[in-house]
């Protein structure tokens, strides 16, 4: 696997984006806890609720994670395929095997990594996506979760959120007291302006949390295209992924298959502009559009492949 | 403003798009210049119209102005009673003023709303691809059949983003609508 990568290389724009993202948030950060020390709003009593909720939700993701999605743990006599594949890509992305393999009962074809490190990590699959995707198919898949758990991108994901909570938990705060106490200003002296300067920081915070959630989607969506890239190098078959991600999203099943000149005449109703996909929803979307994945995986399979033929 | 550009609304000029549609192709077809005939058709849904009812002799009439064109073959009535218009030339740039300009006569005899859409052929990894554009909703979608009326769809959805990608404004997959049985 290793061989592969220094083959591959790396790709220098997704690490630069990463790279810019980290620094956006470390600037958002910043501007939190100056924003703390202007209203005078103790850093230390938020960070230690902010990192004992984080800490709490990395430590405990994999029991979480399976209680919420009712996945059940299987053994390798249940499901002797997920465990022999999981088993040899885990050799060959050079991790350990995680401690469960688990699957849910689910008709939408699913997948998930979580754990605090890979000794601790849980990969599951729904029902659904075994049923629809070939055993080379739901190798890539397998694939691009161990990337996930070998990136340690829960990790990463966790505890660059962290600020998220913080800013999201400030938020409240001061709504709960601009509701009961009007930010003080009528209670004394001088309050006007002690109250002024709460509704800037309450501006303010809404502002960082915002900028914040879209960094965070931002860094996960480069997150999800580093493990389509690095899934990839593991199973050795980016075509594989590209497919199975086309059978996932759906989109195929919603060509039609209805003849042009049939529908003709109701083309007269076709007048609501098609649905352009909302900006927004995008920027704030964890995973990168389907397209642009299978995008990258078809240009790795046509431009890198050639060298392992 | 013409016949392609406010299909694609787009700021490109019409040879721009087209071109950008024959780069997709990895320009297979360069190599043949001048030796392969380049194929577009104009499917038009028949109406009352005096055009319609001397449809042969109107077409021509219509052909007869724009030059450029090598050969034309008509359609009178396919099997859903469309009526198809094959223009073909001796080279892709041709074909796509050619089909233009028919199109804006037509457009110009008020008979745009009888036009469903145009089409152009190319091929892709040996495979025919029909660039399809619907009037109705001025947007584009790659169609790519294969044998027993299937349709190669991972193609087509890769062909489909890498059209976004130029700017050209793709249909969205619900209404990529196959036009089977094409007679070009």
């Amino acid at each position: 696997m290793l061989d592969n990568k220094k083959i591959i290389g790396t790709d220098y724009q997704l690490t630069f984006r990463m790279i810019l993202t980290a620094f956006l948030l470390l600037l958002a950060y910043m501007a939190l806890f100056s924003l703390l020390l202007f209203t005078g709003i103790p850093i230390f009593l938020v960070l230690i609720f902010g990192v004992g909720m984080v800490f709490f939700q990395y430590y405990m993701s994999d029991k979480l994670v399976l209680k919420t999605t009712r996945a059940k743990v299987v053994s390798a006599e249940e499901e002797p395929f997920l465990h022999q594949t999981i088993e040899q890509l885990s050799n060959t992305a050079g991790i350990p095997k995680p401690r469960n393999i688990a699957v849910m009962d689910m008709e939408a074809p699913n997948a998930f990594a979580t754990g605090r490190s890979p000794k601790h990590a849980t990969v599951a699959v729904t029902t659904g996506l075994m049923k629809k995707l070939t055993n080379d198919e739901l190798e890539a898949v397998l694939g691009h979760e161990l990337a996930h758990i070998k990136n340690r991108d829960v990790m990463v994901m966790t505890w660059a959120s962290l600020i998220v909570v913080i800013a999201g938990y400030l938020m409240q705060m001061l709504f709960w007291m601009s509701l009961f106490g009007g930010f003080g200003g009528n209670r004394r002296e001088g309050g006007g302006q002690a109250a002024a300067m709460m509704m800037a920081a309450y501006v303010g915070v809404i502002i960082i949390y915002f900028f914040s959630q879209i960094l965070i989607s931002t860094l996960s969506r480069y997150r999800e295209l580093a493990a389509d890239r690095d899934g990839s190098i593991i199973c050795g078959s980016p075509s594989n992924l590209a497919s199975a991600l086309r059978k996932i999203s759906g989109q195929i099943a919603l060509i039609p298959e209805k003849d042009l000149r049939q529908v003709e005449h109701a083309n007269a109703f076709f007048i609501i502009p098609a649905l352009q996909g909302n900006a927004i929803a995008s920027l704030m979307s964890s995973h990168p559009k389907t397209e642009i994945r299978i995008e990258k995986l078809n240009q790795l399979q046509n431009n890198y492949w050639q060298l392992f033929k | 403003m013409s016949f392609l550009s406010s299909f694609f609304k787009s700021k490109k000029n019409d040879m721009d798009i087209l071109q950008s549609i024959l780069r997709i192709e990895n320009i297979n077809i360069n190599q043949k210049t001048n030796e392969v005939l380049f194929s577009s058709a104009i499917l038009l849904s028949p109406s009352d119209h005096d055009f319609f009812k001397t449809f042969s002799v109107s077409v021509n009439q219509i052909t007869r102005k724009i030059p450029n064109i090598t050969k034309i073959n008509i359609v009178d009535s396919d099997e859903h009673g469309i009526k198809w218009v094959i223009l073909s030339s001796t080279s892709f740039k041709n074909i796509i003023s050619v089909t233009d300009e028919f199109s804006k006569i037509i457009a110009s005899q008020y008979l745009g709303d009888r036009m469903i859409a145009g089409i152009f052929k190319s091929n892709i990894n040996s495979q025919d691809c029909y660039w399809i554009c619907n009037y109705s909703s001025s947007k584009f979608y790659p169609f790519v059949p294969q044998k027993n009326k299937t349709r190669n769809s991972e193609l087509e959805m890769t062909l489909g983003h890498t059209l976004s990608k130029l700017g050209i404004p793709v249909e969205p997959h619900g209404k990529w609508y196959p036009i089977w049985d094409a007679p070009f």
